[in-house]
């Protein structure tokens, strides 16, 4: 037996068997039953919805013999030829190749034969909205004049292409596309009436590659079918129809959240080697970025079209990013799809495009800039006197008041434990580390010590991000407690806490002070004093501006 | 000055069976003229007698000559024949001519109509029948009688439909009455007996996109992104994909000027009636738009244009529509 591809054994052949289309088939079925037809249809909608399908029964509801309920009994002889395509009452007309005035003009001159056996005379042209102009002109008179057992069906995928003229002289109706549920529930049907294994997360992938088209869904099935046989994995559809992995992308995504660079890169490599399409997985990663953007502004799951599974990992992982995060991922993603198009050198590209997604924590967004600018603007419009002359003399004195503070806390700090009983310091290690080690010594420069009593020394975090986690390996930590022994002579534990900036702050001006030399005012505010640091220099006149 | 007739008078005429020798029938509302024709083509001649007593010809395809020949002849088992001359005004000022010296002296059994989309008085032969006071104007409906219109032919057929829903089918529609009849008709065979409601009209209609156009700026002007992706969505859904993404680039700019001009017009102290005036839309629509316009700032207007032709470039330039017309709203509604 021949084999016959899924799309044509399951075409529908009664009205109620057309899935997604109530509203049409019920009317055209109302219409049937209470013989109220038109005498011209006009069916528009995307490829493979249903609209030649609806002809076809359409054409066998009104010329059946033993009509049930208006649907076709499709066992009478009229109903058997026009399925066939033998019937010499209902006549497809294929628009496309047929679009000339000429065979307009042959149409015209049959149509005033009466029908051999059915009731009517059915013309059904497909993709009407190739006919050219005069072939629309010729149809027109006959539109106007339409011989009573004449019936034409005209099914388009553009009705805009078609003139107006012929448009309001049809019944139209709009087929909708089929949404997700519908044809995975369809596509289940077939299964298990076919005998094929398949998982619903698999018919979910077919049915989103479908994008609405049932007979494109079924095709793609039948593709997947005759390649795994009966029992099709989920792993099987992704190679065949060469989708990129979910699992993949889910990984890209949480990398790129969570700014790790060097996965990002890795993936790239992974894709490369995979063979996959760069510019395919990249618009399956905007996709990935809307998904999960979409998961935080709406709550139903329908504008999402994933599985449920999927659609919570979407929702933990858009809750970690943020809202504000995942739209300028958006926005870059969105921007450099244009790059990507044209360069040669697409995974390179890719990579760039990756590490600037990673990095979008670290810089604010335009709109944060322009708020913090005008933020800025405000206080300062806000703590400006009205005279400007004193405005400089004002600021002095202000930076002045806080420098006393930090003189206060950091008296009361001064007799601070920083030194063991032997006398020795934390800055005297420093320097005793330098020599051992130049890059421990480099970090530990930004540490500060807390408490330094007994055997135990209590360390602050520096705040770099790189410095506060370099105690995080333990070998790095061993060889610190080795060269503290060596130090100190005695075995000392090391606790490590994390930073607090007031403290450090009044650490870091004392050590500021021990830096510069002694001959400096000690009244000099923190700026001056930041200043002479950087520049290594020294004060030689000082030149007071408040007029005290 | 002759006046024209009215399309009542000659059903009138009809019903009375006093036909004159001929008329003019013109006007841009085709669909209440086909059916007076229908009306005439329907009882003036008896059905068994149709063929040989019906002519229908094309301006311009068939000469003048032979139609006056037709016009001539005497009526063959009927006591009239009737003759309709569509498109009339394909005919050449010197075709129409022709036809003058067959109106002075017109064949009493014949019934000669000529069906124009534009009669033009200047030319004679148009003159002629108009100072006969056998011209018929098809006038268009005005924008306020359209909803009536609706709900009158609706209990004409029988249906059972309420005020929102004739409001809803004009707004999706449009004021074309051919269009609104066959919606008529569709939404009856699909429903019969049983109520119309908004919903149902929605379901059925073709061509919705400008409701949901007003739907999708409701919703942004609202900030409700949630709801914005879904109109947006089922829009997109729902169209065919080449031309809709440009279509809504399009729509949304136009209604984004349109709130502009509102915001204007109430900022200086216009009111409802004024923005229905200076906007030339019927006052239903004005609700809409005032409370739309309330929720923008002159900033938001200057922002929302700016990212529509950003978008609009983005398209054009060949980047994937639904990525940018999401981030699109989404941005519109921060």
């Amino acid at each position: 037996m021949v084999y016959e591809v899924l799309a044509r054994k399951w075409r529908p052949q009664i009205f109620k068997d057309v899935i997604g289309q109530e509203h049409i088939t019920q009317t055209l079925l109302n219409a049937v039953q209470t013989d109220r037809l038109a005498h011209a249809y006009l069916f528009s909608g995307a490829r493979g919805v249903g609209k030649t399908s609806v002809a076809r029964i359409l054409a066998k509801a009104v010329n059946c013999q033993n009509r049930r309920d208006g649907n076709p009994c499709n066992q009478c002889s009229s109903c058997v030829e026009i399925t066939n395509g033998s019937s010499i009452d209902v006549l497809e007309i294929d628009g496309a190749s047929n679009r000339g005035i000429d065979e307009i003009r042959e149409l015209r001159e049959n149509i005033k034969y009466m029908s051999s056996s059915g009731r009517f005379r059915v013309y059904i042209i497909d993709e009407v909205h190739m006919l050219t102009l005069p072939a629309f002109n010729a149809l027109l008179k006959t539109l106007e004049e339409p011989p009573p057992h004449v019936k034409f069906i005209f099914a388009t995928t553009e009705p805009h292409k078609v003139p107006v003229t012929i448009l309001s002289r049809c019944q139209r109706f709009d087929f909708k596309r089929i949404s997700l549920i519908s044809i995975i529930n369809h596509l289940e049907a077939i299964t298990q009436k076919e005998g094929i294994q398949i998982t619903k997360s698999g018919l979910a992938i077919i049915a989103r590659e479908a994008e609405g088209s049932m007979r494109d869904a079924e095709s793609l099935l039948d593709q997947v079918a005759s390649f795994s046989g009966t029992t099709i994995e989920d792993k099987n559809i992704i190679d065949i129809l060469g989708i990129i992995d979910r699992d993949l992308l889910f990984e890209t995504s949480k990398s790129i959240i969570e700014g790790s660079a060097v996965d990002c890169i890795r993936i790239v490599e992974q894709i490369y080697n995979y063979g996959y399409d760069i510019k395919e997985f990249y618009r399956a990663l905007m996709d990935q970025f809307r998904n999960l953007m979409v998961s935080l502004v709406s709550s139903p799951n329908d504008l999402l079209g994933t599985t449920d599974s999927d659609a919570k990992e979407i929702k933990s992982q858009a809750e970690i990013a943020g809202l504000e995060k995942l739209q300028q991922a958006l926005n870059i993603l969105i921007a450099k799809e244009e790059d990507l198009r044209f360069t040669s050198h697409p995974r390179l590209i890719l990579e760039t495009i990756m590490i600037k997604l990673c990095r979008i924590g670290d810089r604010l967004s335009f709109d944060e800039l322009i708020k913090k600018v005008e933020d800025l603007e405000k206080r300062l419009s806000m703590s400006r006197p009205s005279s400007p002359d004193t405005a400089p003399v004002h600021q002095i004195s202000e930076s002045e008041s806080t420098w006393e503070a930090e003189k206060k806390t950091e008296k009361a700090d001064e007799p601070g434990l920083k030194r063991d009983h032997d006398g020795l310091e934390w800055h005297d290690f420093l320097e005793y580390l330098i020599k051992k080690n130049q890059a421990m010594a480099n970090v530990m420069k930004e540490w500060h010590v807390k408490e330094f009593k007994d055997n135990t020394l209590e360390l602050i975090k520096g705040t770099s991000s790189f410095s506060s986690t370099y105690l995080d390996d333990s070998d790095r930590l061993e060889r610190l407690t080795g060269y503290c022994r060596d130090f100190f002579s005695r075995d000392i534990v090391i606790r490590i806490i994390n930073g607090n900036p007031n403290h450090t702050k009044t650490i870091q001006s004392q050590k500021v002070r021990g830096d510069i030399n002694q001959g400096l005012h000690s009244e000099i505010p923190a700026p001056v004093q930041e200043v002479i640091r950087v520049f290594k220099g020294k004060i030689k006149t000082e030149v007071r501006l408040d007029n005290k | 000055m002759p006046t024209d007739l009215h399309p009542e008078d000659i059903l009138k005429s009809l019903e009375k069976r006093k036909l004159a020798p001929f008329y003019l029938f013109y006007g841009p509302n085709e669909f209440r003229l086909e059916r007076v024709v229908d009306a005439i083509r329907n009882s003036y001649i008896p059905e068994g007698a149709r063929d040989f007593n019906l002519e229908i010809g094309y301006g311009g395809e068939v000469d003048a000559g032979k139609i006056i020949h037709q016009a001539q002849t005497l009526p063959f088992m009927a006591p009239n024949r009737l003759i309709i001359v569509r498109k009339t005004e394909a005919y050449t000022t010197e075709q129409l001519e022709e036809f003058l010296d067959y109106l002075e002296d017109p064949s009493p059994s014949t019934c000669l109509i000529f069906i124009a989309s534009k009669a033009d008085f200047k030319k004679r032969f148009f003159k002629k029948i108009r100072s006969s006071g056998l011209s018929v104007l098809f006038a268009e409906l005005k924008e306020n009688q359209i909803v009536p219109w609706i709900m009158r032919t609706a209990k004409e057929l029988g249906m059972k439909i309420d005020g929102p829903s004739c409001a809803y089918l004009q707004q999706t529609v449009g004021n074309n009455l051919r269009d609104l009849y066959a919606e008529l008709i569709k939404l009856q065979l699909r429903h019969e007996d049983r109520k119309v409601t908004v919903d149902d009209v929605k379901e059925l209609a073709v061509h919705s996109r400008v409701y949901s156009i007003f739907e999708l700026m409701d919703a942004v002007s609202s900030r409700d992104i949630g709801e914005s992706l879904s109109v947006l969505n089922r829009f997109l859904e729902e169209e065919d994909k080449t031309g809709a993404p440009l279509r809504i680039i399009g729509m949304l700019n136009r209604q984004t000027r349109i709130l502009w001009r509102v915001k204007s017009i109430l900022d200086k102290g216009g009111r409802a009636k004024e923005v229905s005036e200076k906007l030339n839309m019927p006052s239903f629509f004005i609700g809409n738009l005032l409370n739309q316009a309330r929720r923008w700032s002159v900033d938001d207007f200057h922002r929302a244009l700016s990212l529509l032709y950003q978008a609009d470039g983005l398209l054009k330039t060949g980047s994937r529509p639904k990525p940018v017309l999401e981030n699109l709203i989404l941005t519109l509604c921060r």
